[in-house]
């Protein structure tokens, strides 16, 4: 039987900015143990689609559903009860805070509650350490660079033991290097059973890392499949790069 | 001036510094978590005394230990008020107009509520130890000065270590450095700052009940500390702790120093000149300061 309860579902999912609609009857679901991304021109509701499944934002119609729970609208700190973590876009670290204390505020919140404060640090540094930032544990976290900055935050959000991790543009602002090693990252985390949901404007990113693509334009659903499909779906082709001319010679 | 008396000077400087930044503490919890600046603090500051008077002359409970115990009082009703009143407010980054207006009707409320009850008398709590004195060389210091600026001590030490040790003191640090950030960590908001109002007020009662054996009081009381309090905060910057004690070692070091030069009821216009001169001068407070020497290292 397929998909009884997907981790995520997304179903019919509208949201509106005055007379215009940002997002438009969006559906989608995704699979345990997948890198599932979405992409889409500027402008196409990446960002409206994704605040609204990470809770910031409330959808004027449809439903939000992980596996069968409804979780349309609910606040950040019921997600990660759920299992459901999220990294933002701008870096957001606690700068007045260590590396290491950055990542124990997240401990204490996560699926089980850890209790006891080595058990806590134990697991703030497991984070730290699969995000690949344990050396800079004891440096306050305002020094870091952005590259870095970004790992703490998927530390952070891997530090509640999420089963979804929402990520959005993860590797923006970073160099092909660091962009290949977040790339390799995300991976590790899929494969260590926490299914993926990666947002990103970077085309060649997103196809090199996703098992599956959603592409988005005007706030509808334009396709959906593997990044082989999407690449070669006309329909997307045409959405990003354009029609081709027609010669009037 | 003589080095004793400059040292005398000094010493009484720095008790005072120790129970301005219990008073002052308090706000800087509820600013830095809730961007709210609590006007009713010196209501609150108001009840601490009344309350450690209460236990004093009912129960013959010591002053200092009366002045402890008003902080799980003050605490469980500063929780109810955020439960009741300020939990609806907006949530900002900044203070708002409701958030100032509510404060400063809730000081109105417990002010008069404070003349219901006590009447519009001069109240004081005294002991044998309120005039007593200790004698280090040719130094004299009243013990309860001393006593309380041990307690004031105590009490910051403890909420210091508790921001910085427990995972909820961590949360609240959390929510004071990026309010965003730690939603999306999954702290709790409401509870966190429901707790974090509470720990103000309790401090806003544990510093009445302390100044309340020192000073006397009446249902107008914590009106001129509620200034002290702002300048301290503004000298501080808005949201850490140990900017707190160096603002109030500040002022009380002008405070106390003033005294060689101008007469001691222009006390406050003191504190009010430095508020300004800190505003124009200063305005991102010591702190910034201190950052700023950080950056240039």
């Amino acid at each position: 039987m397929e998909d009884a309860d997907p981790i995520l579902e997304v179903d019919k999912v509208t949201r509106y900015f005055g007379g215009l609609a940002a997002v438009k009857d969006v559906s989608f679901k995704v699979r345990q143990g997948q890198i599932f991304g979405f992409m889409g021109p500027n402008g196409a509701g990446k960002t409206t689609l994704f605040s609204m499944i990470a809770g910031a934002l409330k959808p004027s119609s449809g439903k939000i559903r992980s596996r069968g729970r409804d979780i349309t609208g609910a606040p950040a700190f019921k997600l990660i009860k759920l299992g459901i973590a999220r990294t933002h876009q701008i870096v957001r670290p606690f700068r007045e805070m260590t590396v290491l204390e950055n990542v124990q505020v997240a401990v204490h919140f996560g699926k089980q509650a850890v209790t006891g404060r080595a058990a806590a640090r134990e697991r703030a540094i497991e984070a730290l350490g699969y995000a690949g930032i344990d050396q800079l544990a004891n440096y306050p976290a305002a020094i870091l660079s952005v590259g870095h900055q970004k790992r703490l935050e998927i530390a952070r959000a891997l530090a509640t033991d999420p089963d979804l991790l929402l990520s959005d543009e993860i590797c923006g602002g970073l160099t092909h290097a660091e962009t290949s090693e977040m790339l390799a990252l995300l991976r590790r985390i899929r494969d260590s059973g926490t299914t993926v949901m990666y947002v990103e404007h970077d085309v060649k990113a997103i196809t090199s890392v996703c098992d599956r693509i959603m592409v988005l334009n005007y706030g509808r659903k334009l396709a959906e499949g593997t990044p082989d499909e999407i690449q070669n779906d006309p329909a997307v082709i045409e959405a990003y790069l354009g029609t081709r001319a027609r010669g009037r010679s | 001036m003589t080095l004793v008396d400059f040292t005398s000077l000094m010493v009484s400087a720095l008790l005072l510094a120790g129970i301005y930044a219990v008073m002052s503490v308090g706000m800087t919890v509820i600013y830095g978590v809730m961007k709210i600046v609590n006007l009713a603090h010196a209501g609150f500051m108001m009840l601490g005394a009344y309350l450690a008077l209460e236990l004093f002359e009912r129960f013959q409970i010591d002053p200092i230990l009366a002045a402890f115990l008003t902080f799980p009082v003050m605490f469980l009703l500063g929780g109810a008020v955020h439960w009741v009143l300020v939990r609806r407010l907006p949530h900002a980054d900044e203070p708002t107009l409701p958030s100032l207006l509510l404060m400063f009707g809730l000081w109105l409320v417990l002010q008069n509520l404070g003349y219901l009850i006590w009447g519009n008398t001069d109240r004081s709590i005294f002991t044998p130890r309120t005039l007593s004195v200790v004698n280090v060389g040719p130094i004299a210091i009243s013990t309860l000065r001393l006593v309380v600026f041990i307690a004031a001590l105590v009490c910051l030490g403890l909420l210091e270590a508790w921001l910085h040790y427990t995972w909820f003191g961590r949360s609240v640090r959390a929510l004071i450095q990026n309010r965003y950030a730690a939603l999306i960590t999954g702290v709790h908001e409401d509870r966190t700052a429901g707790i974090a109002f509470g720990l103000g007020i309790g401090f806003a009662g544990l510093a009445g009940g302390l100044l309340g054996s020192l000073y006397s009081f009446d249902p107008d009381f914590g009106r001129a500390f509620l200034i002290r309090a702002f300048v301290i905060i503004v000298l501080g910057g808005l949201d850490s702790i140990s900017g707190v004690a160096i603002g109030a070692l500040v002022l009380a070091l002008v405070e106390t120093f003033s005294i060689i030069f101008v007469p001691a009821g222009y006390q406050l216009a003191i504190s009010f000149a430095l508020l300004a001169l800190v505003l124009i001068v200063l305005p991102g407070g010591i702190a910034s300061l201190l950052a700023k020497a950080r950056r240039l290292a």
